[in-house]
């Protein structure tokens, strides 16, 4: 009877794990059932959790390369807007106000290269570095002429390469894996300058200031501005060479984007595999269990219920 | 004279066996009665032949033989083995300690159970992680500062009440021991009254059978709350036997009993509580815990008048509780209130290394966060300030004593000569999980939050990754505290509390299969089969009616004697 007792028993605590294995649809319902299939399970999810912050991180250092992208092709644009202006200049200026209109499609690519060193990602500066809040271009208030400009309250034409790289340092960046960092930016003096000896440094915003100084200066033959054109060559090819370094970094996103997500698929296989039941399988034990049980059930009463008793008239 | 040739002889055989019967349907009836009695024992009348009447000498009757004078009863005597009661009673011992086990680790892994359901432990490690993830990417924006905040706030509440509820448990733990030891105690005046009663009942050669039933259940019950050793011994005065029951283990086992006189234990006296007093780490001892109850033999110890007098030592620590108790369901519960090695894993085990966990995450955050510098803000009193500690660190002030407690480096790091490894030896003191909090600054404001690690100013907004990121590095860096990898020492925690879930639950099975094995055996002879008692229903009633026939016989052949022959002296 009491072996009985404890078989029935057994049997149906059986029949109750494999049912709530149905219910819930987790083939772990205690620690104790299967402690290093819980831990494997919690490893797997624990790295899901890695890889989804990694790929928000990853969404949004995209959305940071392609807005700085876009500023730093729009500038190449201007750049080369002056440069043909000049070129054109040197072949077909015949006259002051010919000069003069040449002097403002300068003054305009200037100003619009300002407000893009100046632009935001949403409501943070791109080319700020560690200051995203306030203008990181701002015009030396110390200057009266106005044509001196700080970055981040330093003034950008005495940069050195030494300040350069300082600046470098402060460039902001998102982790995209395990001691993987991106810059996802780049800062204003490694945008702006492209020649760091001097001082003063060759920067685009001095370059086209004094290209516009020198047209506007009618004692400057044509000819002084010869200089201007390779400057410009040269600001062209640092641009580039920038918008080439953000698609380079761009299309790194994109690979590990890829990357994670098949990571991700993975990991939550993994993770299933310890931790879900498998339909099928938590079915087909129930009703395995369920048969035993009733069948325990049944040769119990058989062998319970007749005593002698039932046979004494 | 031979009283074979007496006349009458025959009905006085057929008497007997009437008598006989009629006892055997007796104990039959009572045998029935009491099948679904706790702790009977089954009954049988022990009968034997009476022996001819014989005469030695010239009269011993030579013609015809000699004849026996019938049955006789003796005594009522119960069906039972001392040896398998002993071996019940040692397993039933064995198995209680690991019930008892069970029954806590249950509760314990209950408290860690991994479901998809929000609130758990590991999720909210994973999403403190995460909020210090999108911090990173944005340190300006305030809502990453407040999600920082809430997600470790959510996880310290979370140590908080795991915490609570496993000292709620060990103080159950410890009532519930108390609640045992005063049933052990009653239990000792119970089979005191009982040895008083059989004595005095066995004293005129009787077996005092259903009052041994009593006491041997009872003594069955004792044996599932401390492990017990019973002993039947002849009476020095001659009497019937008597009963000693000593109980525990090693230097404190003791009599519970001896004949008429019991011993009790007491719980009065208190020692400190293991989760307080941790033998493992010095600086986790802040907690106001309430002591826990010593069990030791109640003062007026008396060993009975005719065993050799060892009066028993009491346990000296709480380490030593198991001479007194032995195996069993009080020695399980100890094992839980107590257990604090990686021998005997118990609540204060289970609390130090959640300790141990929460003191590393204090330590190498607050080492860390010092080290930055918060964003000013009107929150904070526009201040950009460093040594700011981002768990709440218990121990004395900060001082400047390189390799001390609370020990806090002075130097500015945004000066030239600030050397980082002056905090290598940074420790948060007395941080456990049941004060495991927030720095009160970082409660005031999210901005003192430092996440840069310069000098915040309008056009430097701080650095974003090196201070945080140093922070999610801890996280997944394999040595990144005195614990290593704290995801990895939480797991090993879980599969640690699993294991020993699983290793008490195996260990209760086995001995239960082992005690239900003695218990069959045992019932196989002391248990009333409905069926043999219908056996012996019959067998007795056919006995009967055969001895009535007998004397119907004798009347018969005496009917013809007395009333059917000749006629003289009619």
């Amino acid at each position: 009877m009491t072996g009985f007792l404890s078989d029935l028993n057994g049997n149906l605590q059986r029949l109750a794990k494999y049912q709530s294995q149905m219910q819930s649809g987790r083939k772990i319902q205690n620690l104790s059932d299967d402690p290093v299939g819980v831990v494997s399970g919690l490893r797997a999810r624990e790295r899901l959790y890695h890889l989804a912050q990694y790929q928000r991180n990853i969404g949004d250092a995209k959305r940071w390369l392609e807005t700085s992208e876009t500023a730093a092709t729009e500038m190449n644009k201007a750049v080369t807007n002056a440069y043909e202006a000049l070129i054109d200049a040197d072949t077909n200026v015949k006259t002051p106000e010919d000069r003069e209109k040449i002097a403002l499609v300068v003054k305009a690519q200037l100003e619009h290269i300002l407000s893009l060193g100046n632009s935001t990602t949403i409501d943070k500066y791109s080319f700020g570095g560690f200051n995203t809040t306030s203008t990181p271009f701002t015009k030396d208030p110390a200057d009266p002429t106005g044509e001196s400009w700080l970055y981040n309250g330093k003034p950008l034409n005495s940069m050195t390469q030494a300040d350069i790289d300082a600046e470098k340092s402060r460039a902001l960046k998102f982790e995209v894996g395990y001691a993987m960092d991106i810059n996802v930016s780049v800062t204003g003096p490694e945008l702006m300058i492209y020649d760091s000896s001097g001082p003063p440094n060759k920067n685009i915003i001095n370059t086209l200031q004094g290209l516009y100084d020198a047209l506007t200066d009618p004692t400057i033959s044509m000819q002084d501005l010869q200089p201007y054109i390779t400057d410009l060559q040269s600001a062209q090819d640092h641009l580039s060479s920038v918008v080439a370094d953000f698609g380079g970094r761009w299309n790194r996103m994109e690979m590990m984007e890829d990357r994670y997500s098949k990571e991700e698929l993975l990991y939550t296989e993994v993770m299933s595999n310890f931790e879900d039941a498998d339909a099928s399988e938590a079915i087909m034990n129930f009703a395995m269990a369920e048969m035993v049980y009733n069948a325990s059930l049944q040769a119990g009463a058989k062998v319970i219920q007749p005593t002698l008793l039932d046979y004494l008239r | 004279m031979s009283s074979s040739r007496s006349s009458f002889f025959g009905f006085e055989i057929a008497k007997t066996g009437l008598f006989i019967n009629q006892h055997n349907l007796n104990v039959t009836g009572h045998n029935i009665s009491n099948v679904n009695t706790p702790g009977y024992t089954r009954q049988r009348l022990v009968t034997s032949a009476i022996e001819p009447y014989s005469s030695i000498g010239l009269l011993a009757p030579l013609e015809h033989g000699l004849l026996g004078g019938g049955t006789r009863s003796h005594y009522v005597e119960q069906l039972r083995s001392e040896y398998l009661d002993r071996q019940f009673r040692n397993q039933n011992s064995i198995v209680s300690t690991w019930a008892s086990r069970t029954q806590g680790l249950d509760f314990v892994q209950g408290l860690f159970r991994e479901h998809n359901a929000s609130g758990i432990f590991d999720m909210l490690m994973d999403q403190f992680s995460a909020a210090l993830g999108d911090l990173q990417t944005d340190p300006t924006l305030k809502a990453n500062r407040t999600g920082v905040v809430t997600s470790a706030q959510n996880l310290t509440t979370s140590f908080n009440q795991f915490y609570d509820q496993l000292v709620n448990r060990q103080t159950d733990n410890n009532e519930e021991i108390k609640d045992l030891v005063s049933q052990v105690n009653k239990y000792a005046d119970d089979i005191k009254e009982l040895n008083r009663l059989i004595y005095a009942f066995e004293i005129n050669g009787e077996h005092a059978n259903d009052l041994r039933d009593q006491r041997n259940l009872i003594l069955d019950q004792l044996s599932s709350l401390v492990e017990v050793e019973v002993r039947e011994y002849k009476d020095p005065n001659g009497g019937p036997n008597r009963l000693s029951v000593s109980i525990g283990s090693g230097a404190s086992k003791g009599y519970l009993v001896d004949h008429v006189e019991a011993n009790h234990l007491d719980t009065s006296t208190t020692a400190a509580n293991y989760i307080q007093e941790d033998p493992t780490a010095a600086n986790v001892s802040s907690h106001p815990l309430e002591k826990v109850c010593m069990i030791t033999w109640a003062t007026g110890y008396s060993h009975g008048t005719d065993l050799p007098a060892t009066f028993p030592a009491n346990p000296a620590g709480l380490g030593d509780l198991k001479d007194i108790v032995g195996n069993g369901q009080i020695y399980g519960l100890l094992t839980l209130r107590d257990g604090d090695s990686t021998d005997t894993k118990g609540i204060p085990y289970f609390v130090h290394q959640l300790d141990q966990l929460a003191q590393a995450l204090a330590t190498e955050f607050n080492k860390l966060h010092m080290q930055g510098y918060s964003s000013p803000n009107a929150e904070n009193g526009n201040i950009s300030d460093y040594g700011i500690k981002f768990f709440k660190d218990f121990g004395p002030a900060m001082n400047t004593v390189p390799g001390t407690p609370g020990y806090v480096a002075a130097t500015d790091p945004g000066d030239p000569s600030y050397d980082p490894s002056l905090w290598d030896t940074y420790v948060a003191s007395k941080v456990t999980a049941g004060n495991f909090q927030l720095d009160p600054a970082i409660l005031k404001s999210a901005w003192n939050i430092a996440c840069s690690n310069e000098k915040v100013t309008d056009t430097n907004q701080g650095n974003n990754l090196n201070v945080v990121d140093g922070m999610l590095k801890l996280f997944q860096k394999a040595q990144s505290s005195s614990v290593g990898n704290f995801g990895d020492f939480y797991r090993a925690f879980l599969t640690d509390i699993g294991n020993t879930a699983a290793f008490s639950i195996d260990q209760q099975q086995r001995n239960a299969l082992m005690t239900e094995n003695c218990d069959v055996q045992r019932m196989s002879i002391s248990a009333v089969s409905i069926d043999e008692e219908m056996t012996n229903l019959i067998k007795f009633q056919h006995a009967y009616a055969a001895s009535s026939r007998v004397i119907t016989t004798m009347d018969e052949a005496l009917e013809k004697l007395i009333n059917g022959t000749g006629i003289v002296g009619r």
